[in-house]
Order: structure tokens, then sequence, then C-alpha cells
């Protein structure tokens, strides 16, 4: 106390200097062990940084189902929590293309946002389609069936894209869509996808149409199942294509199973006068069988016919023999298969 | 000044104990004050979350129609058959009178509560030995304009009761449990909850948005704020109003009934002699009857059937087996 | 190494501190971005802060704790904190130094004298300390907390935050992915600039005479263990010390503690030895306390307490409220936010949208420079999952909210999600409502789920040179009897042709004399020759649901009615005032 008090304990001359070295020495330690800590702090991160982090991914309805419908893989965690949408409120999810699922029967949708563990950037999203029977997931698959696709090995109605995993199984129709192309994602889900398959048994009906076109220049991932105004006309549903390969370009054979005979003839009418009102000219043959009609119209050639429950024909073809010839064929298969019910 | 040690080491200390000090008192405020959360949402569970409870079961539900031109004989006339003034207000009582003083008109125009009414009502209640009547209510209009226009205000005090006029520290927040609508909302408590009865008295009027304005809708002139909002779902706010209010009697004055244009009305077209009083104990009861005198049936009034729904009361008046009185 | 060097050095680390944590305040996990830095240290450092929002809201929030380091060390050591941390002093000192080096001595004495009017900083100090103070909210609303605007750490937070961070990102910093625009940029700036030129007159003017944190450090520094003092023997009256002094407290002379800022370069600058740091006063006396008037300190403060309850009797705190000003989410009601706002821009900084403003005189005289929402500027509307601008203020006058509290879900899900106001659409100014153009960019913007804005179909007729008629009909194409259709307007898919008998058909493509519609026309549609047809325009007129809007504003910003927009927001139904309640 009395160094402090006295007059030449101060800050100054050569005494001074050590002093001031020794508390200028204090403050920069002081500002070291400032500096540390502000490093230190950077690293808990804010949670607004947490929150911008984890892509704020919004669940607007309550979780109403509370019941996962995903069994998610070891690997994948849920970067969101699960959606729901029904028929009202899917368009605010999928935009124009509710439409399509709309029309195909569709009764509800799940959806998610999972991401690999840990790696909050590699993310996919699971939609999981509840299309009511399993024509209608059918149906809705085979219409948005992209060209690159790879088939895939454990399912019929799948196959994977360069970033997505496509599936009908049963009723569902399933989409995954990853937000990259890295491997460990789509290994992921093709996991998530066995998984799925896993835990619902398929409900067993296979396709059994699709086994009625011909073989012969078939591209089997080429089959659709349209489920409603088939061509452009009302009251056609249910109608499945195949495409086939023709001189001049490509034709598509059609076939639709009916209710009853009188039903397959009474469509096929209705079908021909509708090409007959849009300036079609008719002619009739009797082959592949008696009452066949054929429709030249715009260029193309249409074969309407109906065969026990079938209505069935060839659609756009460019020429009329070859139009004629795939209708023979597609009879032929026709005849074979069970007619009934 | 040559530098004294001895000065200086006292002064030092003197300082130094005052810089501790300041050190001290800045710390332990900094401490006591301390909120590391910050403010919180608005919490509902700091709003009261009832009313007192101002109905005499022992007094059962009771309802009593009094027929004549006179109020000043068709109210101590009902009153009588219903067991007494006595049977509702006792010895040190203090009465709350909610009368309808929604706007500044003259009582001619039969917008408002009686004036006659109001004085004739805290007169028996004094003579049953009432400590205190006060007179109250929430206007649309300025207050102390209504109070004194509908004559409400005079014949108050010209019986010795008091007019309360609402002041904004009077006013609450309140919850109804389970409620849509009453939740957090401001509610004129105070002079609620220094009373020990509570008795309603309401005009019998047309409702140009809710259907009918009577006794249940009597008691929207509790409610603070921008209590307009309400209209948006008035069936609603009506029931949730019955539900919150359990008053020691209801009175419903249709002796002159605005019949169209209402609530405000305007016209003495609007109105018809329709000379009838209705006393009850259930609200929802004499509601349901008072529709009656406006050529409407409780069907016609969704507010009665969401009253009785949550538990304010049957609307099924015959039930009670109304007394019937002349004057 | 003497005394001045790590002053110095202590100076530049917070100068450099401070534009980092500037910096450093946006959204983000690089290096550069927010993470968790801890950007509001300063602030929080700052005790006037704390002093000032302790006495308009009876609380000390979280790290405001801080203050009271500096309370600590002024109460030993004086106003270390003017001379060696504040980085606005550390300005306004480079500058002063910049301003003086090239004088002469007389000159430099006559910049460092001390001046009466340094006594202005206390008088500043006093009023706003007396507009703060909270009174029972019974007798009159009061609590207006105005020190931002002369706070130096609020002060240049938002100049740096504001002026300078955008300069340079526009100079090539290119911190911000776009450009970001603050309104009222030129007073701010302006004020900035000022503040820092002034200093070419008087150096530290700004500490000299208006801030009114040095004029509370300088109070606290009263009862201080060690002070600047002149000794005994030594002096020869050179007053060399005076030359870089500094606060201006006349070393030699009595010196006055409270104006000393620390910065020793009198020590540092006399030759004989007789200026040091100790205990004992100065052998020529001190000063402890500025010389205050009675009548000054009297006016100061009966006007300060005055101030907020005076200013508020034009009920615009109460019914006369602005409905123009929205604030961000989280914000509290009006008269708590403006008790605890400091106005330091932190919240513009990190709103990664950039809405969020700096307000002139749209929520009053206290409301300056207080953040408000403008969806006009900035890249979007205010996202509704974002949380940064409440968990970035350091006061909480936006409190920081969860995510969930924002959405309304979880535990919230019974208040709904937080809303800062609700859009309005502008019928007259709508493109399908008053211009038969069809639009719905601000129903396929709206964030929420279910969308808050809704459509309704109208088929409004269009306008065309000349009556359409019939001529006849040609592969399913309907031939107009004239060429009467502008080229290629009606293919949009919005066209669509009313024929005779009601029916109406989507126009797909059109030539200037016959229209290919959406499907081929039966022989039997055809309509006779010389019959009349109309186009007609589909329009999807929007509507706004009150009980869905947030006003997030996302519909006001992508409006392409770009100058007063078609649609935009106002703050009634904002969740933080139950008294702007528009719907049930």
């Amino acid at each position: 106390m009395s160094d402090l008090c006295s007059n030449n304990a101060h800050l100054s001359g050569r005494p001074r200097s050590r002093r001031q070295t020794l508390i200028g020495l204090f403050v920069f330690a002081v500002l070291a062990a400032a500096a540390f800590w502000i490093c230190w702090a950077q690293s808990r991160f804010n949670p607004a940084v947490l929150n911008y982090l984890a892509g704020a991914v919004v669940a607007t309805q309550p979780p109403a189902s509370a019941e996962p419908f995903l069994e998610l893989p070891e690997g994948l965690s849920p970067l969101s929590p699960p959606e729901r949408f029904d028929r009202e409120t899917l368009a605010d999810k999928i935009n124009g293309k509710a439409e399509l699922y709309l029309s195909a029967g569709f009764v509800r949708l799940h959806c998610q946002r999972l991401a690999l563990a840990g790696r909050p950037q590699d993310w996919l999203e699971a939609f999981v389609y509840d299309m009511g029977t399993a024509p209608n997931a059918y149906a809705v698959f085979s219409q948005q069936r992209r060209s690159d696709g790879t088939p895939l090995g454990f399912a019929e109605f799948a196959y994977r894209a360069e970033n997505a995993l496509f599936l009908a199984h049963g009723s569902f129709y399933l989409e995954l869509i990853a937000s990259s192309k890295d491997s460990r994602l789509l290994d992921a889900m093709e996991a998530l996808a066995r998984g799925f398959m896993a835990q619902r048994p398929a409900a067993g009906a296979a396709i059994a149409e699709r086994d009625l076109f011909p073989r012969e220049g078939l591209d089997e991932a080429g089959i659709r199942l349209i489920p409603a105004d088939a061509f452009g006309l009302a009251g056609l549903d249910r109608v499945f294509t195949a495409a086939y390969a023709a001189d001049g370009g490509e034709m598509t054979a059609f076939l639709s199973r009916r209710e009853s005979p009188r039903e397959a003839v009474d469509r096929a009418r209705a079908y021909v006068d509708f090409l007959k009102a849009y300036g079609g000219e008719v002619s009739l043959a009797d082959k592949p069988v008696g009452g066949t009609s054929v429709i030249a119209i715009l260029d193309t050639y249409e074969v309407v016919f109906a065969l026990g429950p079938f209505l069935a024909g060839v659609h756009e073809a460019p020429s009329r023999e070859e139009a004629l010839a795939l209708a023979v064929r597609l009879a032929e298969k026709l005849k074979e298969a069970p007619h009934g019910p | 000044m040559a530098p004294d040690p001895l000065l200086n080491r006292r002064e030092f200390m003197g300082r130094a104990a005052r810089a501790g000090a300041a050190l001290l008192a800045a710390g332990g405020i900094a401490f006591l004050t301390h909120d590391p959360s910050g403010p919180q949402p608005a919490s509902e569970e700091l709003a009261a979350s009832g009313l007192p409870d101002f109905s005499l079961p022992e007094a059962g539900r009771k309802m009593c129609i009094a027929r004549g031109a006179d109020r000043l004989r068709t109210l101590p006339l009902a009153l009588q058959a219903l067991g007494g003034i006595e049977t509702f207000i006792r010895k040190g009582d203090r009465v709350l009178i909610k009368v309808n003083a929604a706007f500044a008109s003259p009582p001619l125009l039969s917008a408002t509560t009686h004036p006659e009414l109001v004085s004739e009502l805290t007169r028996l209640c004094l003579k049953a030995g009432a400590a205190a009547v006060h007179v109250a209510d929430n206007p649309i209009n300025d207050p102390a304009s209504c109070f004194a226009l509908t004559g409400i205000g005079q014949a108050a005090r010209s019986a010795g009761a008091e007019v309360v006029l609402p002041e904004e520290r009077f006013f609450h927040p309140l919850t109804l449990p389970d409620a849509h609508l009453i939740k957090n909302w401001p509610v004129l408590l105070d002079p609620l909850v220094r009373a020990t009865k509570l008795i309603g008295l309401a005009p019998l009027k047309d409702h140009h948005r809710s259907g009918a304005s009577m006794v249940m809708k009597n008691w929207y002139g509790l409610l603070g704020g921008r209590r307009n909002i309400f209209h948006q779902d008035i069936q609603t706010i009506i029931a949730e109003l019955a539900r919150m209010v359990k008053p020691t009697l209801v009175v419903l004055d249709g002796t002159t009934t605005m019949v169209s244009n209402g609530p405000t009305g305007g016209s003495l077209a609007d109105l018809k002699d329709t000379r009838t009083l209705i006393l009850g104990t259930d609200q929802v009861a004499v509601d349901a009857y008072g529709a009656t005198l406006l050529g409407k049936t409780a069907a016609d009034l969704p507010f009665i059937a969401k009253a009785e729904a949550l538990g304010a009361g049957s609307a099924d008046y015959r039930a009670l087996s109304p007394i019937e009185v002349s004057a | 190494m003497r005394i001045v060097t790590a002053r110095r050095a202590s100076q530049v680390f917070f100068v450099v501190a401070f534009l980092w944590f500037c910096t450093a305040a946006t959204l983000g996990e690089r290096p550069w971005q927010l993470r968790g830095w801890p950007v509001n240290w300063l602030l929080e450092l700052d005790p006037l802060v704390g002093i000032a929002t302790l006495l308009s809201t009876r609380t000390l929030y979280a790290g405001l704790f801080w203050g009271l380091a500096t309370v600590a060390l002024t109460l030993l050591l004086g106003r270390v904190f003017c001379g060696w941390i504040c980085p606005f002093g550390a300005m306004h000192q480079f500058i002063g130094w910049l301003g003086r080096r090239s004088r002469k001595l007389p000159a430099q004495l006559e910049m460092n004298r001390f001046r009466p009017a340094q006594a202005v900083k206390y008088y500043v100090l006093i009023f706003f300390l007396a507009a703060c103070v909270l009174l029972p909210r019974e007798w009159m609303s009061s609590g207006s907390l105005q020190i931002g605007l002369l706070d130096p750490l609020p002060l240049a937070h938002r100049s740096v935050n504001l002026i300078l961070l955008p300069l340079a990102d526009r100079a090539g910093l290119g911190l911000a992915p776009l450009p970001r625009f603050y309104e009222g940029a030129g007073l701010i700036g302006g004020v900035f600039l000022c503040a820092l030129f002034l200093n070419l007159w008087i150096p530290r003017f700004y500490c000299r005479f208006i801030c009114p944190l040095g004029a509370l450090l300088g109070v606290l520094s009263r009862w201080a263990l060690w002070r600047v003092a002149r000794t005994e023997e030594g002096c020869t009256d050179c007053r060399r010390c005076e030359r870089s002094c500094e606060g201006a407290c006349a070393p030699t002379a009595k010196i006055r503690i409270s104006e000393c800022v620390m910065c020793l370069n009198c020590l540092d600058e006399c030759r004989h030895d007789a200026i040091t740091y100790r205990t004992q006063p100065s052998a020529a006396g001190e000063a402890l306390l500025p010389d205050l008037s009675r009548r000054g300190f009297v006016v100061s403060a009966v006007s300060g307490l005055l101030a907020a309850p005076v200013l508020r009797l034009d009920g615009t705190s109460g019914p006369n409220w602005y409905a123009g000003l929205i604030r961000p989410p989280g914000a509290l009601a009006e008269e708590d936010f403006l008790a605890r706002c400091i106005k330091c821009g932190q919240c513009m900084r990190v709103c990664p949208t950039n809405v969020i403003h700096p307000a002139g005189l749209e929520g009053g005289i206290e409301g300056v420079w207080t953040p408000k929402l403008n969806f006009r500027v900035g890249t979007s509307g205010c996202q509704h999952t974002c949380i940064a601008c409440g968990h970035l203020c350091p006061t909480a006058a936006i409190r920081p909210v969860s995510l969930d509290e924002r959405l309304g879900r979880s535990g919230f899900a019974g208040r709904g999600p937080l809303r800062i106001g609700t859009a309005f659409v502008d019928r007259g100014r709508c493109l399908p409502w008053a211009m038969d153009k069809p639009c719905i960019v601000c129903q396929e913007n709206c964030p929420v789920s279910p969308k808050a804005i809704f459509t309704r179909e109208v088929f409004n007729p269009v306008r065309t040179s000349v009556a359409l008629t019939v001529k006849g009909t040609d592969r399913g194409r309907l031939l107009l009897a004239a060429d009467a259709l502008e080229g290629g307007r009606f293919g949009t898919g919005d066209y669509h042709a009313l024929l005779p008998g009601g029916r109406r058909l989507r126009i797909a493509a059109h030539t200037a004399a016959e229209l290919e519609l959406e499907r081929p026309l039966a022989a039997a549609e055809a309509p006779p020759p010389g019959s009349p047809v109309s186009v007609q325009v589909r329009l999807q007129q929007p509507y706004v649901d009150p009980k869905l809007c947030i006003g997030c504003g996302v519909c006001e910003h992508e409006c392409p009615v770009l100058g007063r927009r078609a649609i935009r927001v106002t703050a009634e139904n904002e969740s933080r005032s139950e008294r702007h309640r528009m719907v049930l």
C-alpha cells in the first residue's frame, strides 16, 4: 500500500517501463483469454442456425397419424415430421399433378423427408400413395414410367432412375426422390423399398392383363394402364396399352376387360362412333373377329373389336396392314385368356 | 496540497469502501433482476377462470309471468309470487343490478332498462335489508351520458343505489374453461366480486344480429376490450356468457317490447305493448318464454339451445310451471 | 513495452472483434457466418443498455449481465472502457489523431482543452434515463427506451450493419447473395459520418460532448481506486501531456476524473515523469464529478420523465395505433417493445431475406430506427420457418421463439402460428380483379398449408375488335367469318370460346380466323354459320382467408404489380397484440 502511495513508486521513468510492461502483458493475457472464449463460443451454434440447418421443414398438419407409415432402415433418420394429404389437400403438395392421381382413385398420401443419419444434406423425400386398389397403383406407376429406368430385381413393378426409385406394390405406389445422386442415399432408398414391401405382403393380384399382350416386339416396361378417359373418350376406363414398333413409327395395342361381352360390344361401338364423329372413315373387316371395325382417321389407322369380355384393338398405327396384323396377334392371345369374371 | 500519507490512506480507504459498496450494490441488483429467459408468450393461466356463483339453489328453479301495464305493480307482484324478495335478498347483502344501459337512449324507446324497474327493485332490496345496492353496465356509448339519458342513473340514486361507471381498472382478463371465445378476455370483474347477489334487469328486444336481446344477451355488457369481434359468432358468445354468469335472479321486461329494428330501435313503431314482466331463476327458460313475445320460437334463436347445451339452464319453461299473475 | 502500446493493442482487438461480430451476423454455419459467434458481446458489455433496460423493464435480460463487468472495471479503474474497449471511441480517436498530427502544439492544445459544453452529455444521459423509467401502468404510459439513438455501441452496430457492410458487399466483399437495402440509410449514414468527421475539428468530439455511456462511466469513476495524477514535483508546465489528451480532462490543472478516458497518452508524453497513475489524488487537485447545474439537471430529468407519457397522449399506443407498422415475428406488444429495443440493427443484419428495415416515423418518434418489415425489398417475404431475429436480439425486444411456437404446433397448437399481420387484396389493382389478366402468383407462393389465399373462378368476356361470328367448322376447328383475332394472344390456355348454347371450350391455339379448341368439335356440336361466338378469359380471383393468413408477406413480395402491390400486408390480427385482433 505504501508503495503505491509514495512518490517514487509511480509509473514513471525507467522503473516505469517494467511496471508498464507487466501491466501490458497482463492486458495481453486478458485479451488472449477473451479471444479464446470467443473462438470456443462459436462452436455452440445459435438455435437460429440449428433451425436454419435443419432445412427448416414444415409439418403443417397435426400428426393425427402417429403411427409411422414407413419403417426406417438403419442409416436413415427423419428430417421432418410425416405429412398426410387426402383428396382435398393433395394439390397443396403436388400441385398440378394431383389430377393424375385423383382420377386414378387416389385415397391418401403419406410423405416424409428422411436423411442419412448424421448427414442432413443428403436427404430424400418418400411419397407413399395409397391408391385403393392394385390396378390403380399400377395405373399411376405405369403412366409415369420413365424410359431411362433400371429395373429392380426384387419387385415386378419397380425401377430405379439416377436419383429416384419408383415402386408399385399392392395398392400402394411408392416414390422415393433423392436430393442428390449419392450412392449411399440410393442404397438406403432400396433398403427402404424392400422394407416397405416386406411390411406389406402384397395383396397378391398380379396384373393379369399384362400377360395378354403378344410377346414379340413388346416393351414390357411400356405397358400402361389408363384408369379413365382413354384416348379422349369419357367412359373408356381401365384400358391397358402396350407399344409396338411399326414401319414408319410406333403403334399401340390396347385391351380392356369389361364386365360382360355385351358391355364390350357396347364400348366398342361407342369408341367407333366417337372416332367417326371426328372424321374417321369406318370400314368393316372380319379379321380378327367378325364385326371388327377399321377406322382411318387423321392419317392413322385404328382397329376396334370385342372378343368375349374384352374390348381390344390397335391405336394409331401407320398402316392398315400393320394394324390388322397386330390385331390378329392380339386376338390370338385373348382367345387363350380365361373369359370368366 | 502537500501530500499527507495518513490523510491519503484514509481517503483511499474511504474511496475503496465506497467503490466496494457500489460494486456490491450493482452486483446485488444484477443478480436479483437477472432474467435469463426473457419475456414469455402470453400465458392464459394468469386469467381468472370464472365469476362467483350468485345463484341460490334453495330458491329452486322458478319462473313468474306477470301481466300488467304498470311496472311498479307487476314487479312486486311477481316477486311475491316467487316467494317474496326475502327469498333472494337477505340482510347485509350487497346487491349488484346489471342493467342494460348500452345506448344513450330515452326510456321511451325501450332500448334500455326502464328506470322505474331500477328504482323499484332497489327500493325492495333495501327494504329486505340489503347493505348496499349497486347498478352497473359497460355501455357501448359514453357511460356517463348513457346512465344519464336513460334515466337509470337518476332512478338508481333517488332510490338509494349507487351507479358504478366502468373504469379501465375494473376489468381483468378471464378465461372460461373449455370455452372457444371467452379466453383471456377483459371482463368487468371488480363490481361483481364485491357483490353477494346479482340480479339481471333486461328489456325484451329484437336484435338484428342474434335474433333477440334478452336476459342472456344482457351479460354482453360485462365484456370489455374490443368486444365487437364477438359479433362474428354471436350465438356462441351469448351461450358462453350464460355459462359464465350465474345470477340470483333475472328480470325480463316485456312491458313494452321492441319487436323490430333492434337493438337500437328508434321509432315508437318498433314497439309493441306486450304488458308482460317475466322473472325467474333460470335464464334460459326466461329467454325461451320471452322469445314467444317477439313472435319467435326457441328454434329461431340458436343461442337458446347452445346455452342449454352448455348447462346454463333449460329451454323448457313449461316444465318450471311458471306462475302467472295479473296486476 | 509502454502502456499505451497495450492500450492500442486492446483498441485494435476490440475494433476487429466488433467488425467481425457485425460481419458474422448472417445465418449459416460457415466460419464467417453466425455459427455460435457471440455477436452481441459488445452490446452486452455496454452497461448503459443493461441499466436502461433495467429501468424500463425491471429485469436484466440474459447476456446483459456482462454489463456488471464493465461497471466493476469502471468503479475500480475509471473509464477504461472508453479508452481501451469501446470500438466507436477507437474510431473517433483514430480520426482525431489523423486530424491533429500535423498540427503544432498550440493548435493541439486548443483542440484538447476542456470545454464546459462537455457537460452536455450528462444532461443527455439524465434525459434518456428518465425517459426509460417505467411507472406503474395505471398511472400513465411510460418506459420509452431511446438510449439506442446515441449510445455508442448500438449506434456503431447500426452504422456498420446497415451502411458499411452493405457498401463493402457491393464493393466486392460479397457476403450477401444479393445486395442488401435498408430504408433510411441516408440519415443513419449521415449521423455516422458526421460523428466521425467532427473529430477533425475536435478530437473525440462524440465522446466528449454527446456520449451518454461516457457520461455514465464518468459518474461511476468517482470512486476509482487509481487515477491519473500529476506528481508534486517535476512538472514544468510544458503542457505536452495535453497535446494528446483524449478526454480533454486537463491533466495539468485540476484534473477532471469524470472526463478522463484513461488513454494514458499524457503519461506517455510527459518527459519529466510528472504524470502518473496512482491512488493519491493529483497534486493539482481533481474534480470528481462534472459541473452540472441543478437547473440543468432538473430540466433534463423532468423532460425525460414526461417525454414518453406526453408523446403517447396521441393515442398511438392505444386506438390510434400504427397499422402499417409490421414488426418481426416474436416482437413484444408495442409498449413493451419500445421499452426494450436499442435500435442496434442486429435483427436487420441477420434477416436472411432482407425484409427487416429501420423504421422512419412509421412508428412515431419513439419508433425511429426500430425494426419494421418492408416486403417490397428483399429476396422473399418473412420466411415462416425462420426464427433468426429473436435469437439475435440482445434485449429480447424480439423474443427468441422456437420453431414450434412460430408454426403453432406441438405445445403451441392451441394458439396457432405466430402472425405478424394480414394480407389484403387490393381489388382495384389486382390483375385478375381489375385488369382481366390471369395471375395467381400470390396463391401459388403462399407458404402455409392449407393456403391462406384461395381463388374463385370467373369468366369475363374479352373485348375483340369486331364481334365474332362463325363461318363453319373444319376438322373440328372453328372458323370465323373475319380475321378478328390478334395472333397468339388467346392460345395461353386461359382463354375460352363461348359457343351458342352455352358450351364453353378452352382455346388451344388459333390464327386470325381459326380456333383450335381443347378437343375437336363433333359434327353435332358445330354451331351454325352466322351464329355469334365470344372469347372469354378464365380468371382465378384471389381471396385471403384471415384465419389462415400469417402476414408473412411472400404474396406481397411476389405480386407482379410492382409499384404499390396489389396485395399488401398490414398489422391487423398480429399475434403480439390482443387488441389488434380482427377475427375470432
